[in-house]
């Protein structure tokens, strides 16, 4: 007979415990993203004024779409999960996957780091307001990166109720303020006038130089459909889904960019830290500061904590792929985390948040993730050049094609040149960095990688080998 | 004044709210991760569960012939952009080591499956069609009839979306399921790895065990059929 020595054991249970609606898991994809609208966006207004600002964001809104078109049509057909790192094994080669794995590592590390800064840059605006001026941010975004890397060494949890509040909190904050605003809440009243006075400061150049902290309101939206690998959801709520998110983005971008134009002025927005307490700040109203520095608060956290957790796994993949030394590739024996690539990308984004201001960080993360949308131009034209449509089973065939491949590749060229104009050592250093780590995996670490496991998919042979 | 102290005491008391309820739901979520495999344990004759490091139940038993099995679940978060999986993961030991190669198949391979033992195989073999991505290895001991034998069971076997991996080894056999997949919500917001159930079904765990003897019972004949399947 059984001795069971569990000591748990209750004489009735419930299968399921929770059953979420397609509009909640809609909404909570959607959270993550959600840090795009409280910082960084604004550096936009900056390059180009107001009315730059607001064509970046709808523009930037255009070339998600087509990512998330492009993203959808490989991703139902790529049955493993990995996300682009894995299109790139199957598709391209270990040297492009090699390469992907890396925009995905540094594009979450950078947007880790610009939360952290982000959380030092208010904890020292509030005690400013309080009277203590001068507060030293550094010990915060320390604690905050290492805080944030503990939990996740810890793999500690948290319910589902809980990650509501937050998402919740920093949702409602964003719609708090522009209602209280249209409802003269303020002590400010809303100002554009500097859209007919200055509309275009710096020009159309101006327009084409905000382009690239406008991909910030969307940056990383395509990670919200997730495979749900063994047991797949319809193909189709992948474009779907993606697509209703960004429209909510789009929205949110618009009403953020209404409030914050509206009450600060350009050249202060385009270089403010937290444009939307900053707003709140303005109005005048205790409540809405509160509300808005909570919002910001979780916002921030919250999306570090999954830069960490996505950076993280992006490494102990590559460890286990053996593109990296396969060190990386170790599981917590007890926790079950990939600790050491936790640890080991600690110190890398301490370096970036102590020692970059903002907007040098912020263009690295975008400059990464921009890389990662160009591979997915030629990575869709190989997909369709190698296996056409007749060849393999598509759960999503995207519609239009290549007029989305083509859009996505000038946008992307676009805010390449973009990067240029404003941060072109960046640029430079960047490319640098993946041409350097390129010829060290080509010339020296390729001879470890298992090449008989990169490819699995049960596909007929590409045309043209 | 009035406003630092009002604004001090939220910040504290928030954050005390905050912390205390993540200790408290931390531990809840643990303690009902312990009796995830109680439903399970009367399957088995002489059934103990004991806990590994992370909370989750390993159930040891025996089956009928007297061989054992352990049954255990595996909390994977690995992969980025997919949703954390639970896995079932059951083994049958055998009391002497059998005359047989190791082949073993792991199906939609990412190169994250830690908890594999078919990445660790040193021969690559050629997998059996199948509408999922399947990676087949051995020990490089198998006779051209022995892998077409398990290639067939395989080819059946992981026509269930729910098989991860499935080994035959002299010691034993494996086979790998999905138990349950976590919450999309949990996950995608603040990357929290909940499994909606609170009980592993007796049925799930009793299809493994059966798949398990399958794979056992396949190659256990080879030292009277193969060498005359050769010969011929």
């Amino acid at each position: 007979m059984a001795n069971v020595t569990s000591t748990a054991a209750e004489p009735e249970r419930l299968q399921l415990l929770r059953v979420l609606g397609p509009a909640h898991i809609w909404a909570l994809g959607v959270g993550i993203v959600l840090v795009g609208e409280y910082m960084g966006w604004n550096f936009s207004v900056g390059k180009g004024g107001m009315i730059a600002g607001l064509i970046a964001c709808w523009v930037a809104g255009l070339l998600y779409t087509c990512v998330a078109m492009i993203d959808s049509e490989v991703t139902s057909t790529v049955a493993a999960a990995g996300g682009q790192y894995a299109q790139a094994k199957h598709i391209v080669g270990p040297l492009m996957a090699f390469n992907v794995g890396l925009f995905l590592v540094m594009a979450y590390t950078m947007l880790e780091a610009a939360n952290a800064i982000t959380v030092g840059f208010l904890l020292d605006t509030v005690a400013g307001l309080q009277g203590h001026t001068g507060l030293n941010q550094q010990p915060f975004i320390i604690l905050a990166i290492m805080f944030l890397a503990w939990l996740n060494y810890r793999g500690v949890l948290a319910t589902l109720t809980f990650n509501l509040v937050i998402t919740a909190i920093a949702f409602v904050s964003i719609i708090t303020l522009f209602i209280a605003v249209q409802f003269g809440a303020s002590n400010v009243p809303l100002d554009f006038s500097a859209i007919t006075s200055d509309p275009l400061p710096y020009g159309w150049v101006g327009i084409v130089a905000s382009l690239h902290f406008g991909l910030w309101y969307y940056l990383g939206i395509e990670g919200t459909c997730q495979a749900a690998e063994e047991v797949r959801s319809p193909a189709r709520s992948l474009p779907y889904g993606t697509m209703a998110g960004i429209m909510t983005l789009l929205i949110a971008a618009t009403m953020t960019w209404y409030v914050c134009s509206g009450l600060i002025p350009w050249e202060y927005l385009g270089q403010a830290g937290t444009p939307l307490f900053d707003a709140a700040r303005v109005t005048g109203s205790t409540s809405l500061m509160v509300l808005l520095f909570v919002g910001t608060t979780f916002a921030t956290l919250a999306s570090a904590n999954g830069c960490i957790n996505d950076a993280s796994r992006a490494w102990f993949s590559m460890g286990r792929d053996r593109y990296l030394p396969s060190w990386f590739g170790a599981v917590h024996p007890i926790y079950r985390t990939p600790y050491r690539a936790i640890v080991f990308l600690v110190p890398i984004a301490l370096i970036f948040a102590l020692g970059a201001p903002l907007d040098q960080v912020v263009t690295f993360s975008i400059l990464s993730g921009l890389l990662g949308y160009t591979f997915m131009t030629f990575n869709m034209v190989m997909f369709r050049n190698k296996w056409p449509l007749d060849t393999i089973k598509r759960g999503y065939v995207h519609p239009f094609h290549p007029l989305p491949t083509i859009v996505l590749l000038i946008l992307c060229s676009t805010a390449y040149f973009a990067v240029f104009l404003g941060y072109g050592t960046q640029l430079s250093a960047m490319m640098c960095f993946y041409i350097v780590a390129s010829l060290w995996f080509h010339f020296r670490r390729y001879q470890f990688v298992r090449r008989g496991d990169q490819f699995t998919m049960p596909w007929p042979k590409p045309q043209g080998y | 004044m009035f406003t630092t102290l009002a604004f001090s005491a939220f910040v504290a008391v928030s954050c005390g709210w905050i912390g205390t309820r993540a200790v408290r739901e931390h531990r809840d979520t643990l303690a009902e991760r312990r009796g995830l495999l109680d439903d399970a344990a009367p399957l088995l004759q002489n059934s103990k569960i004991t806990f590994g490091p992370d909370q989750f139940p390993i159930l040891v038993g025996q089956i009928g012939d007297g061989r054992r099995a352990k049954i255990e679940l595996i909390a994977d978060t690995m992969v980025t952009r997919r949703l954390p999986q639970l896995w079932l993961r059951v083994t049958l030991s055998e009391a002497r080591e059998r005359k047989r190669p190791t082949i073993g198949a792991l199906a939609r391979p990412t190169g994250a499956e830690y908890y594999s033992l078919v990445h660790d195989m040193p021969e690559w073999l050629s997998p059996p069609q199948t509408d999922a991505s399947l990676l087949m290895r051995g020990d490089g001991q198998a006779t051209a009839w022995q892998v077409e034998r398990v290639s067939a069971l395989f080819r059946s076997l992981f026509a269930d979306p729910k098989v991860k991996e499935a080994v035959i080894t002299p010691r034993g056999t494996r086979i790998i399921r999905q138990a349950a997949q976590g919450e999309p919500g949990a996950h995608k917001v603040l990357r929290q790895v909940r499994f909606p159930l609170t009980a592993i079904p007796a049925d799930m765990v009793a299809v493994a065990i059966a798949e398990a003897e399958t794979l056992n019972a396949l190659l256990i004949e080879d030292d009277i059929v193969a060498p005359v399947y050769e010969a011929a």
